[in-house]
């Protein structure tokens, strides 16, 4: 398809998304959430990176500040997103407008509630044609059509007329897809894109994220709870834990020499097919950290196995690993004589794997 | 273990959500316990009122302490004021040119009807038969609906299905125009229609158009709570249904009822104001709210507003606040379900 | 089709159940015979002029012979004529109908466009002083009886000013547009201020609701505008209790706004109905009352078919069930 809106080639230097120190809080009666409480990384032109972390982790909330989705009252929101190199935080509403939909779009966790259930498929999609392209009516919709082809969707002539009810749970996600390239946006962010299809689905709507990732030249962010599910379509990885980054390497990196605890019992945490059934899955125990009173420490200690004095009061800035891109935030990272030590005694008592099943 | 975490699923999305509403929330309560008490204060004041219209201090330039007209324009010859006067705090308002009669001038501050009745004392005796009529109304409407509404909502069944389908078809009327049918047909019909009326042909006409409305809300509550884990542990221990239903069911509904029962107040006051506008409410020496309403309409052409309008506030203040109340009522009801 | 079948069989049972409880109440009312003579021929009939009567309404007849004859006559459109006037009761009730249907269309029409954007507004910022505003206004217009607005209507712009005349003066509203609009413009707004109060608060609590909807959000990242967002997005899937309601209310301020037909001298289906009524008209009490649940049961009818050009998953539903 030539005739597809390719992502804006514009030359600039440095990375294409670079945030630093990002905070974003809520003003509640409960005091202040602290759900992005300084988080930096940068993003480089057709990478995929991956945030992963807990529900309330500030995953979420990291991808919807950095887009500027959320809305302002009683949100505090500071730091710098930094998007082909000019200042983005600051920007009004209707500055932000243009940017959405056009240079950064969002598939959500829900294809069936982020669809409109009374607008017709095909309106949906040519509607930010019409919106950022100025395309009339003949255009959008021949253009809604070919980017139904392209995220493989059966029959798509029938689909520009059908309601998302009409549709599968598979097709309502590349319809989520389609709406979001339309318009040819130099980053995805996809938030939980495959949490609430069928397991045999998701590798497909990965598979198709990933292609048109390669195809358009395109940033993606995928914000998933599952390390299982960025392990293949990602070139980094960022670990949230309580609004903080914790750990952040190249996939290949982090798999090979995961640094904290805690990506480590998040990885524990995946089924694995090997295992004999009924194998106890492994569950971090505890809950998230409370975000208007953080820990004090390291915000994972009060959940960590290989807890030591230190964690509980100073917290772990982040620190470079053996590799140059391979940061971490942990005193006693996993690896270390203290955690080894731990580690033998957990295995002593018996626990064997198992952290802290349920 | 895993309901805890459905709880705390994206604490940081869902927080601000409920926040947006948060501060502001907070001013909205504080004004609205003032318009509360506001309503309750203003409710006191009708009732005592009306209970004392008879020794209310204006009651001496009125004429309703006089068993007939005739009494009183004997009794009071020369000192009755028999003009139209403005409320004393109606500076702008052109007093008539010409006083009818002679006198003392009283004004009060509802100002003086035509026959020189003070406005305000007629309208505490005018709450009498509005409140009462529509005060027994509600109050018969009301238990027949509980009652119908509970068998309804517990049993079910055919019985359910007879009780929703004669609702339906009786809603399928204007609900004026019922009322006025049901006062006509309870009305001894040989007579003219705006003769004398007794009370009750009224009042039967009130619960019966309150009736449909309130059973199907009755009902609707009743289901919510037969569904739930105390009414059925009292089954299967094989308790009666009317005893489920009267000792389960009817104390967890009396807080909604309640409610009902304002918000039905309200409406049948105003149904009682509307009967009296066409001239279907009690017989004529008694005032009530809406007639005296619909008796001032007459001078309005002449720019007299007060004789219709005095009154008019009145009822308006009465219904506001009794919805006032209904509402605080229903939110904190509400509320209390949410939490449990 | 089974369904539009099924709906059909629905309200002819309504409206024959509405009827015949009519004619019922009108024909075991305690002395029915003897008050339909008596406003038949006036006070001081003879007797012979009372049997007269009697076999020409068919009072003797048994009570469910009557009201198929009734039945028959209503559908055959034969429906006889006034007592007093002696006017055929077809040609009052198509001189009433029009004066309501227009009442009814004016009123609903103010009520729905400004309940409308207040709504949306209102919604959209919630809690706002804006919000806070309207929704105390309209908690004090639903405490408002018609027979309180109208007298103040009509003495701010009638008496103060003489903008409009009152009585109301109906006239078509071909024949002199002006005249028709000064007619009904007084009467619409005293039903239209209820009316309004009521759609305002529906249509924002289930517009905030559509409102914290993924959807939304979605439209929000497509860099949709807030505008397009409310109308386009949030509007539709929030208008099923708006309908709802605006539909109930065809019913029944076709008949039921008596007061103000009766304050403004209107000579609509309230007053009509009722004046029979008064007048112990009662055959055309009895075919008022089937017009207007003729009225109520086709409009529900026609709601139906709203819900579904609201949301297609109605309409998915129908064609399987």
């Amino acid at each position: 398809m030539n005739t597809r809106i390719q992502a804006a080639t514009r030359q600039i230097d440095g990375p294409l998304l670079k945030v630093t120190d990002l905070r974003t809080h809520f003003r509640t009666e409960r005091g202040l959430v602290r759900s992005v409480d300084g988080v930096s990384f940068s993003l480089d032109r057709g990478k995929a990176l991956g945030i992963v972390g807990e529900s309330g982790s500030g995953k979420t909330v990291l991808s919807r500040s950095i887009m500027g989705l959320l809305p302002s009252r009683n949100t505090e929101r500071s730091g710098s997103v930094i998007f082909e190199g000019a200042e983005i935080i600051d920007r009004s509403l209707k500055e932000r407008r243009k940017i959405w939909g056009r240079e950064m779009s969002m598939i959500f966790q829900d294809p069936m509630t982020s669809l409109n259930p009374v607008m017709r498929v095909g309106k949906q999609i040519s509607e930010g044609l019409s919106i950022h392209l100025g395309m009339d009516k003949q255009n959008a919709r021949e253009t809604a059509l070919k980017l139904l082809y392209d995220v493989r969707i059966p029959e798509p002539e029938k689909r520009l007329d059908q309601y998302a009810f009409e549709l599968s749970g598979g097709m309502r996600q590349r319809v989520m897809i389609a709406i979001a390239l339309a318009c040819g946006p130099t980053i995805l962010f996809a938030d939980e894109p495959t949490t609430a299809l069928d397991v045999t689905v998701q590798a497909q709507i990965l598979e198709l994220i990933g292609d048109q990732r390669r195809d358009r030249n395109m940033s993606v962010i995928l914000v998933t709870h599952d390390l299982g599910v960025v392990a293949g379509h990602t070139d980094e990885i960022a670990v949230m834990y309580g609004g903080k980054l914790v750990e952040k390497a190249p996939t290949r990196t982090l798999f090979a020499n995961m640094k904290m605890p805690y990506t480590e019992a998040l990885l524990r945490s995946i089924p694995n097919i090997e295992d004999p059934s009924h194998t106890r899955l492994n569950v971090i125990t505890g809950r998230p950290p409370d975000l208007v009173n953080p820990p004090q420490g390291c915000r994972f200690s009060p959940r960590c196995e290989y807890v030591q004095p230190k964690c509980v009061t100073e917290e772990p800035p982040l620190l470079t690993a053996e590799h140059l891109d391979h940061v971490y935030a942990c005193w006693y990272p996993v690896g270390s004589p203290v955690y080894r030590e731990k580690r033998a005694q957990l295995d002593r008592q018996g626990s064997g794997a198992t952290v802290g099943a349920v | 273990m895993s309901d805890i975490e459905i709880v705390e699923d994206d604490v940081s999305l869902i927080v601000p959500i409920i926040d947006e509403a948060g501060s502001p929330k907070v001013r909205v309560r504080r004004r609205g316990r003032v318009t509360k008490w506001l309503a309750i204060g203003w409710l006191t004041f009708i009732v005592v009122s009306a209970i004392g219209a008879n020794s209310l201090p204006y009651i001496n330039h009125s004429c309703d302490q006089f068993e007939s007209k005739l009494d009183c324009s004997t009794a009071l010859n020369g000192s009755l004021k028999k003009i139209e006067l403005p409320p004393t705090w109606a500076f702008f308002a052109d007093p008539p040119k010409e006083p009818v009669g002679g006198g003392a001038t009283h004004v009060g501050i509802m100002g003086t009807d035509r026959n020189g009745y003070d406005i305000f004392a007629r309208a505490m005796l005018g709450a009498r038969p509005s409140l009462t009529i529509a005060g027994l109304a509600i109050t018969f409407g009301l238990a027949i609906a509980t009652i119908l509404g509970m068998i309804a909502g517990y049993f079910r069944g055919w019985v359910d299905v007879l009780i929703e389908n004669i609702t339906n078809v009786l809603l399928a009327f204007p609900a004026l125009l019922l009322v006025i049918f049901c006062v006509t047909f309870f009305t001894d019909n040989t007579q003219s229609a705006a003769s004398a009326r007794p009370l009750w042909p009224i009042i039967l006409a009130l619960v019966i158009v309150s009736i449909p409305p309130l059973t199907r809300l009755v009902r609707a509550n009743t289901i919510s709570y037969a569904q739930r884990d105390f009414v059925v542990a009292a089954r299967s221990l094989g308790a009666k249904g009317s005893r489920i239903m009267f000792k389960e069911i009817l104390p967890n509904i009396v807080p909604a009822l309640v409610s009902f029962a304002l918000t039905g107040l309200a409406l049948l006051i105003v149904a009682e104001g509307a009967l009296a506008f066409l001239g279907l409410s009690v017989e004529a020496p008694t005032p009530t709210w809406g007639k005296m309403i619909s008796a001032g309409t007459e001078r309005l052409r002449n720019d007299v507003w007060w004789i219709s309008l005095m009154p008019a506030l009145t009822m308006f203040l009465t219904v506001l606040s009794i919805n006032l109340l209904g509402d605080v009522l229903s939110q904190r009801f509400n509320t209390r379900e949410a939490i449990a | 089709m089974r369904y539009v079948l099924r709906r059909l069989a629905q309200t002819i049972l309504v409206v024959v159940l509405v009827t015949l409880l009519t004619s019922a109440a009108l024909r075991f009312m305690p002395n029915a015979t003897e008050v339909l003579v008596a406003a038949k021929t006036g006070p001081g009939a003879t007797k012979e002029q009372a049997e007269a009567v009697i076999k020409d309404l068919g009072l003797d007849k048994p009570f469910y012979v009557q009201y198929f004859s009734w039945m028959k006559d209503f559908v055959t459109g034969e429906w006889g004529n006034t007592f007093q006037t002696n006017q055929t009761i077809a040609s009052e009730v198509k001189r009433a109908l029009p004066i309501s249907v227009f009442l009814m269309i004016y009123g609903q029409l103010l009520a729905l466009s400004a309940a409308v954007p207040v709504a949306v507004w209102s919604a959209y910022r919630q809690n706002s002083r804006f919000d806070r505003m309207s929704a105390t206004t309209a908690f004090g217009m639903l405490s408002l009886p018609n027979y309180i607005v109208a007298p103040v209507l009509m003495l701010l712009f009638s008496v103060q000013r003489r903008w409009v005349p009152y009585p109301s003066i109906y006239s078509g509203l071909w024949d002199d547009p002006v005249a028709h609009l000064k007619a009904f413009v007084l009467p619409s707004i005293t039903i239209a201020l209820p009316l309004f109060a009521g759609y305002m608060r529906l249509l924002r609590a289930d517009m905030i609701g559509t409102l914290q909807s993924e959807f939304i959000t979605t439209a929000r990242a497509k860099g949709v505008s807030t505008r397009n967002i409310l109308f386009r997005h949030a509007l539709r899937p929030s208008l099923f209790s708006l309908v709802t309601a605006t539909a109930v209310n065809v019913g029944a301020l076709m008949g039921g706004v008596v007061i103000v037909e009766q304050f403004f001298l209107l000579n609509g289906m309230g007053r009509l109905t009722v004046e029979s009524i008064f007048r112990r008209e009662f055959p055309t009490v009895q075919y008022c009352v089937a017009i207007l649940a003729l009225i109520y049961v086709s409009i529900n009818l026609f709601v139906d078919m709203i819900y579904a050009w609201i949301d297609p998953r109605v309409r998915a539903g129908r064609a399987l069930g």
